[in-house]
């Protein structure tokens, strides 16, 4: 089998917007993380994990992605015991227990489980379909869910559970649901939001970061970060005030303007048409999957690049809408443009994912 | 190829999967979904951006622009040639900025780490009320607002603020201020003239809140200081700085508005007139042994005060570096009270140097001529009213010269008696004696006259200060519950008795008497100036009124008072070549600081005396009026009229071969 006929079909249109995206992204790192010496490398470690994921993205692309099919228990196991054991051994950092540290580099098992679950899901769906009712497969993959929704919650990291369960929903809806089960899925996320609040699962912070949201019960200098976050984007306007010339970003009010609130600095330095770039980059990755989805060659490469699409649009949506005020704030971070090592990494091989699926793409052609 | 090698399989399965269709139409809600998410994120976008960007901007800026107010230089005070009497002299305070302090995620580590730097400023500054703990707790006072610095010492001397300076890297937070303040370099020569300035006290905080001062600012607090504050202190100049979160300042935005310079202030005094009055004063009030005294200087022509001494006086660079809790009890304590400016405030028996109003006042009021004559025994009885012809009853009344040589002076007219300061005259003249046919003129017109040369008026210098005063029979009555007496108006007549006046008044009298009977008000600032030099506010006699007295009753009195220089009381303290006129005074008084301090008790024979002497000169030509008054001093003429002799000598260069001798004993002449 020649890998030529494999290249034909590689999605170098996805590669390019990322490549775009990744640019744009490390120079906004180092906007804004210069001049501030203990941040001062995060552009050129950004830079270089790029490099090292297009490669991963190149390699993951010639594998087989129907391979995976084949490691699915193996994946959801290493996703349940690197779950447990955070909770056990983890790092505690910030009040939360969701760290491995491996010199240096550090892994989250929430990140783990966000890239490979849906995998096991997708396996799962796609085995079944056509041979038991579609109800009966989608109230059994929650219970493949749901163990690692409540240790994660255990962490407590409550936006990674919710990314997780909006993945599961985006499965199970282009999975096959018929209209009319939409009523019982409604039925039981309610029950599902109900008993989790029963449990107890849900911190105060949790519940502080909402009121703080709606604006109310809020304590003097609890909003300080998303504050100055709209403070720095607003003040963009149009065009923005320079590449490295935001007041807000360069005299430091923004906090954790590198990873977090890079928004923030693009919004306030590059102005709304800056933002608009790169939300519309940002989009055109996350549709250039879908398109992988609609073209894929059977329901498990469909479904894969849908709990793709659905982690990188929901990451997207929560880290955006913190900065613009209409999410409480979070540590999720923007795909490829927030500074962090490991979940660059992450994402970049998940679009290797969705390149090996969209490679072996065939059109009805003999 | 090792490509080859690893398993990649192309799918060849030719059966789509069985949903496809159904599959892609959800793909495509999906999507549509995801497409209204991200348009509503959009428009959001544009509103905050586009619609509330001004908002923003602004609140962008208040974050990182501060605005400073540069401190304008405050006008300097001078005297009336332009000799500077102040110095602007920079204090150094030591302030924490609570931001810059050094942080931790680990409290108590926190908490050490600033003590140790607390221990170390406090070491260093080593003022009492400045310990660790004091500055922790001010500094967590002051946490809600962690980018104001918050002081922690003031007044701290420069070696210690520049040692701080030079270690401030090591003490993150630390900063060292310099504030605006005052050097005098005449001290108690001007203490009580100028005044001095200092902090804004807390109780009138708000009023000068109002006129935009700043808590570091330093404001007139007493004296010449207090009442040109407006004058001198400038306009602020303004910088805004970029400051990142830090606190850090990293440069200024926009220009600059330059401040400007406060006014300066010419007094009317002479500071060589002031020094010759120092000169003269203090070394014979030492001998005297008097612990409180004073001497006003008027030019009679316009009111200006040339020189104004008061002892005791005060250092006034205490205050402007910050008294301590010591000095300032050691001045509270001091029974002749160094914070009570004597001249302008000490309400005193003017003794005979009273005569000058009596006189003008008898004349005036026709009570009698210059061709009157009244005698003086020496001594004479007012006979008791319910038993006239008992020598053991009524009221025994006598002329000083009586007690000090026996007898009298015998027949006196008007200028003899003001010459003689014959006490016998004005008693009778006065308040009248019956068994010689003497009506008397009445105490009510005195005390109006009294008034009229601005005796008990409201005191409107520039420093404030008090007034004498001049009784009336009905005053007494409405006071004591008792009738005015024959005796309340000898007293009253001879500037004894009820009557009190400052020394500022009596040397007004001199001026009045001087001038051919204008009363000016006295003033102390004669001009302002800007910064340029120009004069923006010129000096202007300011006239109180012109006192209802013929020319012929002011020649009268100064030929008096010349006689008085020339032959009569005051003639020991003659200038030779340089003719001047004066009035001699020994006031008996027994006040609160005399019992206090023994000075006078109850039984005494004889009262202590206030020395006085007023004088004016040259007499052809008066330039200049002079009050002299030595609490407990003697006698007017040997130690009072002295005093002005030396000045007056000193002032208008006059050699002085023979200066008279101070009497050290105790007399009982004028």
């Amino acid at each position: 089998m020649s890998t030529k006929r494999l290249w034909r079909h590689f999605d170098y249109l996805l590669l390019i917007g990322l490549l775009l995206l990744l640019v744009a992204g490390t120079a906004m790192v180092y906007s804004a993380s210069r001049g501030d010496p203990e941040i001062e490398r995060t552009p050129t470690d950004q830079a270089i994990t790029a490099l090292a994921g297009i490669i991963l993205i190149l390699i993951i692309g010639l594998l087989d992605y129907t391979l995976l099919k084949n490691l699915a228990i193996a994946i959801y196991a290493v996703i349940i015991i690197s779950l447990v054991a955070v909770l056990l051994i983890g790092a505690r950092r910030f009040g939360a227990q969701r760290w491995f540290e491996f010199g240096g580099f550090d892994v989250q098992p929430a990140e783990l489980a966000k890239l490979l679950l849906g995998i096991v899901l997708a396996k799962f769906v796609a085995d079944r379909q056509g041979k038991r009712p579609y109800l009966e497969t989608a109230a059994l993959s929650l219970f493949l869910v749901l163990p690692c929704v409540y240790l994660i919650m255990r962490q407590p990291n409550l936006s990674s559970a919710v990314i997780i369960l909006f993945m599961w929903l985006a499965i199970i809806f282009v999975g096959g649901l018929e209209r009319q089960h939409v009523v019982v899925m409604l039925i039981a996320g309610l029950a599902m939001v109900f008993l989790v609040i029963q449990l107890g699962l849900i911190e105060t912070y949790q519940i502080n970061r909402f009121e703080q949201l709606l604006g109310i019960n809020v304590e003097a200098g609890e909003t300080f970060q998303s504050d100055q976050a709209l403070i720095a984007l607003g003040s963009g306007g149009w065009l923005g005030q320079g590449f490295a010339q935001g007041q807000q970003s360069q005299l430091r009010y923004l906090p954790v303007r590198h990873t977090d609130f890079i928004f923030s600095v693009i919004g306030e330095e590059l102005g709304l048409v800056g933002s608009l770039v790169f939300i519309g980059l940002l989009m055109f990755i996350i549709f250039r999957v879908l398109r992988a989805a609609w073209i894929a060659h059977d329901t498990f490469g469909r479904l894969l690049c849908v709990s793709v699409a659905a982690v990188l649009f929901l990451q997207t949506y929560i880290n955006l809408g913190m900065q613009v005020g209409l999410m409480p704030v979070t540590g999720v971070v923007l795909p490829f443009v927030s500074y962090g090592r490991s979940n660059l990494l992450a994402a970049m091989t998940s679009i290797g994912i969705i390149e090996s699926v969209a490679m072996r793409y065939k059109k009805l052609e003999f | 190829m090792i490509v080859e090698n690893i398993p990649i399989k192309r799918r060849t399965s030719l059966t789509p999967p069985p949903d496809n269709q159904g599959g892609r139409a959800r793909l495509l809600l999906m999507g549509i979904g995801m497409l209204i998410a991200f348009g509503l994120l959009v428009v959001r976008l544009y509103d905050l951006q586009i619609n509330f960007k001004e908002d923003f901007v602004t609140e962008a800026r208040e974050n990182s622009e501060v605005t400073h107010k540069i401190s304008a230089s405050r006008g300097l005070i001078y005297d009336r040639n332009g000799v500077p009497l102040v110095r602007n002299a920079p204090a150094f305070q030591i302030a924490i900025i609570p931001i810059k302090q050094p942080r931790s995620d680990n409290s108590i580590e926190q908490r050490m780490q600033r003590m140790t730097i607390y221990n170390q400023l406090a070491q260093m500054i080593n003022q009492p009320g400045v310990t660790a703990g004091d500055i922790y707790t001010k500094v967590y006072n002051a946490s809600i607002r962690p980018y104001d610095s918050v002081v922690v010492a003031e007044n701290v001397p420069r070696d210690i603020a520049l040692t701080i300076q030079e270690q401030s890297l090591e003490m993150p937070g630390v900063v060292v201020e310099s504030v605006g303040s005052r050097a005098y370099p005449y001290k108690e020569l001007f203490g009580n003239i100028i005044g001095f300035t200092g902090k804004i006290p807390e109780e009138t905080k708000d009023e000068y809140d109002k006129k935009f001062y700043e808590s570091n600012d330093r404001v007139g607090l007493a004296g010449i200081e207090y009442s040109v504050e407006e004058a001198v202190r400038g306009i602020k100049g303004e910088e805004t700085v970029l400051v990142d979160a830090s606190g850090e300042e990293l440069g200024t935005v926009g220009d600059p508005i330059p401040p400007q310079e406060g006014n300066g202030v010419r007094l009317t005094i002479d500071l060589r007139l002031q020094q010759i009055i120092s000169d003269a004063l203090l070394p014979i009030m030492q001998l005297r042994n008097s612990p409180r005294g004073a001497v006003v200087a008027l030019n009679p022509n316009t009111g200006e005060v040339l020189g104004m001494v008061t002892v005791p006086g005060y250092d006034n660079n205490m205050f402007a570096r910050g008294i301590t809790q010591k000095e300032y009890e050691a001045l509270q304590d001091n029974i002749q009270r160094p914070l009570i400016n004597h001249a302008t405030s000490d309400n005193v028996p003017p003794g005979s140097t009273f005569k000058i109003v009596t006189s003008a006042a008898l004349l005036e009021e026709h009570a009698v001529d210059e061709n009157t004559v009244i005698n003086d025994p020496g001594t004479f009885r007012i006979p008791d009213l319910y038993d006239p012809d008992n020598p053991n009853k009524g009221q025994q009344f006598y002329c000083w010269i009586n007690l000090s040589t026996g007898g009298g002076h015998g027949a006196q007219r008007i200028r003899d008696a003001i010459r003689n300061s014959c006490d016998t005259f004005f008693y009778k003249a006065v308040g009248g004696y019956a068994q010689e046919g003497i009506d008397g003129m009445g105490p009510e017109k005195l005390a109006q006259w009294a008034q009229t040369f601005g005796i008990s008026e409201t005191n409107k210098l520039e420093i404030g200060g008090g007034n004498g005063f001049a009784p009336t029979p009905l005053w007494k009555r409405n006071t004591y519950g008792e009738v005015w007496t024959t005796g309340d108006s000898y007293n009253f007549a001879i500037g004894q008795g009820y009557l009190g006046a400052t020394p500022l008044e009596m040397a007004n009298v001199m001026a009045t008497i001087a001038n051919g009977g204008t009363l000016l008000q006295p003033q102390l600032i004669r001009e302002v100036v800007d910064n340029q030099g120009k004069v923006i506010q010129p000096f202007q006699p300011k006239v109180v009124r012109k006192l209802p007295i013929s020319d012929a009753t002011l020649r009268l009195i100064q030929q008096s008072l010349f006689d008085v220089v020339d032959q009569g009381t005051g003639v020991e303290s003659k200038i030779p070549g340089f003719n001047y006129a004066g009035k001699t005074g020994t006031a008996e008084f027994c006040d609160f600081e005399a019992v206090k301090t023994g000075v006078c008790y109850n039984g005494m024979e004889y009262l202590p005396t206030h020395a006085w002497f007023l004088a004016y000169a040259p007499y052809e030509n008066p330039q200049i009026a002079l009050a002299v008054y030595i609490w407990n001093g003697g006698q007017g003429s040997g130690v009072a009229a002295p005093v002005a002799q030396r000045i007056l000598a000193n002032y208008f260069n006059v050699p002085l071969e023979h200066p008279k001798q101070v009497e050290t004993t105790r007399g009982t002449s004028e």
